[in-house]
């Protein structure tokens, strides 16, 4: 039997049996659809999640007290500003780099208060973080150098604090110093990594808030970030700032005093992470899609019985045992086939409202759509070949024989 | 795929079948049930055969094992001269496909398909073009007189007109042998007649006919006939004087044709009430 002959028998049978037809492209579109939603879906996290690491750069590192060395009550050694210049000096490839220092301070204009969190943070800190400025302008090094009393603010609290006015250029009341607003930020949203801050947060530099923190005194630091051009100035960043550290302060019984940890190192373990949930989420949607393999097999082998008298006569007309065999599996395989279509069709409408829901990047590949249907007719082929056999196995006589 | 040549006819008598001592064992538990116990018969070329039997006289299953539907269980048949049991599952399907046209008591149509399709299906399975599948259906629809009903489905057909349809269908890749199992069971007599009178017709085109009945008056229109007992052949007879089909139908209908039409304005009083018992 020729495969148009098939193909049009198995329309023929798919229009005959309207519901049922239905009900068994449904399982199939089901198991499909859901593995196209899931990979779709995955893939715009994945593609979410890493372009979140792309806007602040995997090039990132930073170098901190590693507490969990220490005995609680143990004084901690802290890095000062002679190490913090052996780093800006003696480290190539350096785009960027500071310390953050937040306190929660009293922040007030014409009689609006608000507790919050100031960050102390150096002008890097804005390209680091890729902190967008949407208003005004963020304040740079010459700022700090002339120790001018500028700020930041993060769009929730200028919205608190200046309901009907511009705040640029006002001046605002932290902690009972005076500070004019230069800039605006963007709204945050939630991200994987991020400074700590939120929409709340004023930015100001960090002298102001480390000079107070230290009573005047030498500024010391918990932790530094750095950013490099590429992965391999953060390798030689690494080596040598360990090598520093550890031969500047010497080990803490045996271990470092000091914990360096890179971002790419981050993206990594997301990216384990990630690999472990696609695997389980894939397991889900292979077994939905066997589910719907099963009920193709049940409805084939209903087929088969129901069919009986069809059989023989076609066998008693000349129809081989083969014959028999290709038309069944051509209509498991039709309806995989549709079931795997419209499947593509809605699980690629989940993961598109998903996507538009989440914000993320909707991306369907042309090997998702072929796999989905490779996979629907190889369904078709395994779970149909049984019922098919078996039908092929009835003498003509026996078959004609049956009851409608 | 292989090709069995049609049988071709070498001498004048010589038997397109031959079957010798031929058995049917049916097992139902622990009882065996002989449906056929040592059938012998030779049917030649252009033969017109009825088999008769009561039923359960084993007569379905003989015409079952000569039309190469189910095997015996033991004997020995030749088809033109080939021994069947030595054939594969395969090519006893060639066989069924290329040497024999069978026709039904139930007829065995498809419904979902139209009688055209129907007819078409033997030869979907011997490889021909739709082209050419769509022409021999019309020609075989043509020759059974159902030309202008080729695009029904056979539940808009009559009974006889689903069977002249089988019949096309059977005839349709010009088999050597016809077999027709109760081909009139399930019809009225005079469609039957009707019925009876295409297949003298086709006989007398050259067809060899094989007919399974149990009615006396359906295997008159025979040339010979097979009486079967308990499965064995009991009789095996030229019939003298046959009954010409054709010739019935002609006297019949020249007697009612007008009188149905008569009849059936005299009892439809008006249009209306006709359709409110519809």
């Amino acid at each position: 039997m020729k495969i148009a002959e098939g193909l049009r028998e198995s329309f023929d049978v798919i229009r005959g049996n309207k519901i049922r037809s239905f009900l068994t492209i449904l399982g199939i579109n089901f198991g499909v659809g859901c593995l196209i939603a899931i990979s779709v879906i995955g893939l715009a996290f994945r593609d979410s999640v890493g372009s979140e690491i792309g806007r602040y750069g995997s090039t990132m590192l930073w170098v901190q007290v590693d507490n969990s060395n220490y005995m609680s009550d143990e004084r901690r050694v802290l890095m000062d500003s002679r190490d913090i210049s052996f780093f800006k000096q003696s480290l190539p490839g350096r785009i960027g780099s500071g310390s953050i220092f937040d306190a929660a301070y009293t922040v007030s204009y014409k009689g609006e208060t608000a507790e919050i969190t100031v960050f102390g943070a150096e002008p890097d800190h804005f390209d680091m973080f890729d902190i967008n400025i949407k208003e005004g302008r963020q304040y740079l090094q010459q700022d700090v150098i002339n120790r001018k009393r500028v700020c930041v603010l993060r769009p929730d609290i200028a919205s608190r604090l200046f309901k009907y006015e511009d705040p640029i250029g006002k001046e605002i009341k932290i902690s009972e110093k005076n500070f004019t607003v230069i800039g605006l930020t963007d709204r945050v949203s939630n991200t994987f990594l991020s400074d700590g801050s939120d929409n709340n947060t004023v930015f100001i530099p960090s002298d102001f808030i480390a000079a107070k923190a230290w009573g005047g005194g030498n500024i010391k630091y918990w932790v530094y970030l750095l950013k490099f051009e590429n992965l391999e100035y953060v390798d030689i960043a690494e080596e040598r700032m360990e090598a520093y550290l550890n031969n500047k302060y010497g080990l803490l019984r045996g271990e470092t005093r000091f914990r360096i940890e890179r971002l790419d190192s981050y993206v990594g373990m997301v990216d384990k992470i990630l690999n472990i949930i696609s695997t389980l989420v894939l397991v889900i949607a292979a077994i939905s899609i066997v589910v719907g393999g099963l009920g193709i097999m049940n409805i084939m082998l209903v087929a088969v019985t129901e069919r009986t008298r069809e059989i023989g006569i076609r066998m008693a007309v000349g129809a081989t045992r083969s014959d028999i065999v290709i038309q069944f599996v051509i209509e498991a395989i039709v309806l995989c086939i549709i079931g795997g279509g419209t499947g593509v069709i809605f699980g690629a409408g989940i993961a598109s409202i998903a996507c538009m829901i989440l914000k993320w990047k909707f991306m369907l590949s042309l090997a998702i759509v072929l796999g989905a249907l490779a996979i629907s007719t190889f369904i078709g082929l395994v779970f149909g070949i049984y019922p098919a056999w078996k039908a092929s196995q009835l003498m003509p006589v026996e078959a004609l024989r049956a009851d409608h | 795929m292989k090709m069995i040549p049609k049988i071709v006819q070498a001498g004048k008598n010589l038997a397109i079948i031959d079957i010798k001592d031929i058995s049917k064992i049916y097992r139902m538990g622990d009882i065996e049930v002989r449906a056929l116990d040592g059938v012998s018969l030779e049917i030649s070329d252009h033969e017109f055969i009825c088999v008769m039997g009561a039923s359960g006289s084993g007569k379905s299953t003989l015409m079952n094992i000569i039309g190469c539907l189910d095997r015996p269980s033991s004997g020995s048949y030749f088809l033109g001269g080939k021994d069947v049991s030595k054939l594969t599952d395969q090519e006893l399907a060639e066989v069924r496909n290329r040497q024999i046209g069978f026709v039904f008591q139930t007829f065995n149509l498809l419904p979902r398909i139209s009688a055209r399709r129907n007819v078409e299906l033997p030869l979907i399975y011997s490889g021909y073009s739709a082209k050419e599948r769509r022409k021999l259906a019309d020609e075989a629809l043509e020759r059974v007189e159902l030309s202008d009903r080729a695009d029904h489905k056979p539940n808009e057909l009559s009974g006889g007109q689903r069977q002249r349809v089988a019949i096309a269908r059977a005839l349709v890749n010009n088999p050597s042998i016809l077999f027709a199992d109760e081909p009139t069971g399930n019809l009225d007599s005079r469609t039957g007649l009707n019925i009876m009178a295409l297949f003298q017709r086709l006989h007398n085109q050259g067809s060899t006919i094989v007919m399974v009945t149990h009615e006396m008056d359906i295997a008159l229109h025979g040339k010979r006939i097979i009486h079967l007992r308990d499965g064995r052949i009991h009789g095996d007879e030229k019939v003298k004087s046959r009954a010409d089909a054709e010739l019935i139908l002609n006297s019949l209908a020249d007697l009612s044709t007008q009188d149905l039409e008569e009849a059936m304005q005299r009892h439809t009083p008006a249009k209306g009430a006709a359709d409110e018992d519809s």
